[in-house]
């Protein structure tokens, strides 16, 4: 049994605003891009266009408002073939859905486009992009194999940079096409030949700027899955600094321009020289300083050492000694001076004595018959013959007479 | 010696390192400072050597051979 659901009847306005509402909340219809063929293109007098996008089983109907349309860069035409972003909404007052288109692309670029997206979303869900996967790029490589042509900007701007930044360095250039059907497969057999060797340590491959069309080489899905598997580091330069390929995802490194890849590649020499010698500065200075300290310890410890040396003890006790010898040459002097003094004023006294001096003066001396002196009266008798020894000669006396007189105490001369 | 460029560098750094953190002695100091050196010496010749060659790979019947690739062509 049927239930009929008694609901108030909605008018013709309502319906189509309310397919309009539900179909500008889908996610898919609000924001779409439909790949067809133009028919029936009106461009009309107020700037805004409409037309029909058709392929074999159906058509939509489309608009492109002038505000949208002004931006476009080619011409629309019938029959041509496009992909068309925008919105789909409903045309109330006809009760038509359409395509609000807001920009368009030649469908050849779109269908290039959809198929970078869709490898891109493959390739990534591999893990081919991973960032663990990437290899390290050798500081200093000493070989470099390039993956271009011979005859582009790209090899060239490449050894003018890699020559003036690091002019050590080896290149080895394998020659391809870098655009066109065959251009994959000749960049893969040089990137699989080069990775081969053994005297290869860093790729570069890539190309100059281009079109999306002579770039998309680099966006084969053999050429990324050969990249993938490569043991040597490899850089991609591909185009200008806004063109992303998936060589350039796949890669190790991605450089924005070929100049850029070989600045990448290869360090500054004038860099490295001038980091060198300052570490080599540093080196001398901190030895230098080093070397000073201990200079200065070991004068500190030789003065230390010389202030507790028994050298310098022995000096101490040599000046004692001298000073000991000097005072004792002085008393000794002293002494001796006086004993001299002493030696001079016996002498003298002595020399008062001496008789000779006597006899000198006038005195004469008394001696016997024996040669003794006679020095008392009781010496002698009467008759006794005496001696009188004079300065010049010796007189022979007799005693004749003895007087006991006056005595003399002393012979004072 | 070798070294690499860069273990040659981050050996000198090392060298630096201690040798400015003042814990070696003398005869230490100066094995490190005669290391120093050398590796200064070995980094420089590694990067003051000849200029590279460039040559391209050019293939006939299954042999490649390579040439040296002139600019001017």
């Amino acid at each position: 049994m049927e239930v009929i659901m008694d609901l108030r009847p909605l008018k013709v306005s309502e319906v189509n605003n309310y397919i309009k509402r539900l179909l500008l909340s889908d996610m898919v219809l609000s924001n779409i891009s439909v790949e067809g063929e133009i028919s029936n293109f009106k461009h009309h007098y107020s700037g805004h266009m409409y037309f029909n996008l058709k392929d074999e089983k159906g058509k939509i109907k489309a608009v492109m408002f002038k505000g949208d349309n002004e931006k476009i860069n080619f011409k629309l035409d019938e029959g041509m073939k496009i992909v068309a972003t925008g919105y789909i909404s409903v045309y109330e007052r006809e009760g038509e859905y359409q395509l609000y288109v807001k920009d368009i692309r030649s469908s050849g670029i779109g269908e290039l486009y959809r198929a970078f997206e869709e490898l891109k979303n493959k390739l990534e869900q591999e893990g081919l992009f991973s960032q663990d996967k990437k290899k390290q790029i050798p500081f200093m490589p000493r070989k470099i194999g390039v993956v271009t042509s011979s005859t582009g900007a790209a090899i060239r701007d490449i050894i003018t940079i890699i020559k003036r930044r690091f002019p050590p360095c080896n290149i080895l250039i394998y020659p391809t096409l870098v655009q066109g059907i065959n251009a994959p497969e000749e960049i893969c057999r040089g990137l699989e030949y080069l990775d081969s060797r053994d005297d290869i340590d860093l790729i570069i491959t890539g190309r100059g700027g281009g079109s999306i069309e002579e770039l998309f080489a680099f966006n084969d899905e053999k050429l990324a899955r050969t990249i993938s598997k490569l043991k040597t580091p490899i850089i991609s330069a591909v185009g200008h600094e806004t063109d992303f390929t998936i060589a350039d995802f796949v890669a190790d490194l991605r450089a924005p321009t070929p100049s850029a890849a070989a600045e990448l590649a290869v360090p500054d020499v004038m860099y490295l020289l001038k980091e060198l010698d300052n570490k080599y500065d540093e080196l001398k200075s901190i030895i230098n300083k080093k070397i000073k300290a201990y200079k200065l310890e070991l004068e500190n410890l030789d003065t230390k050492l010389n202030l507790y040396s028994p050298l310098n003890q022995l000096k101490d006790k040599k000046i004692e000694i001298d000073n000991f010898l000097r005072d004792l040459t002085y008393v000794m002097e002293k002494k001796l001076n006086e004993k001299k003094a002493e030696i001079l004023e016996l002498k003298g006294k002595l020399e008062l004595l001496n008789p000779n001096i006597a006899i000198d003066k006038g005195y004469g001396i008394i001696i016997d018959n024996r040669g003794k002196l006679v020095k008392s009266i009781d010496s002698v008798k009467l008759g006794d013959e005496i001696g009188i020894i004079l300065r010049d000669g010796k007189v022979l006396s007799r005693v004749e007479n003895i007087d006991e007189g006056e005595k003399i105490d002393e012979f004072n001369l | 010696m070798n070294l690499t460029y860069e273990e040659a560098i981050l050996e000198l750094e090392k060298i630096l390192d201690e040798l400015e953190s003042d814990d070696c002695t003398l005869k230490e100091s100066i094995e490190k400072f005669k290391r120093g050196v050398i590796l200064y010496n070995h980094c420089k010749d590694l990067i003051s050597k000849a200029e590279g060659e460039i040559k391209i790979l050019l293939e006939d019947e299954e042999n490649t051979k390579e040439e040296t690739f002139s600019m001017e062509v």
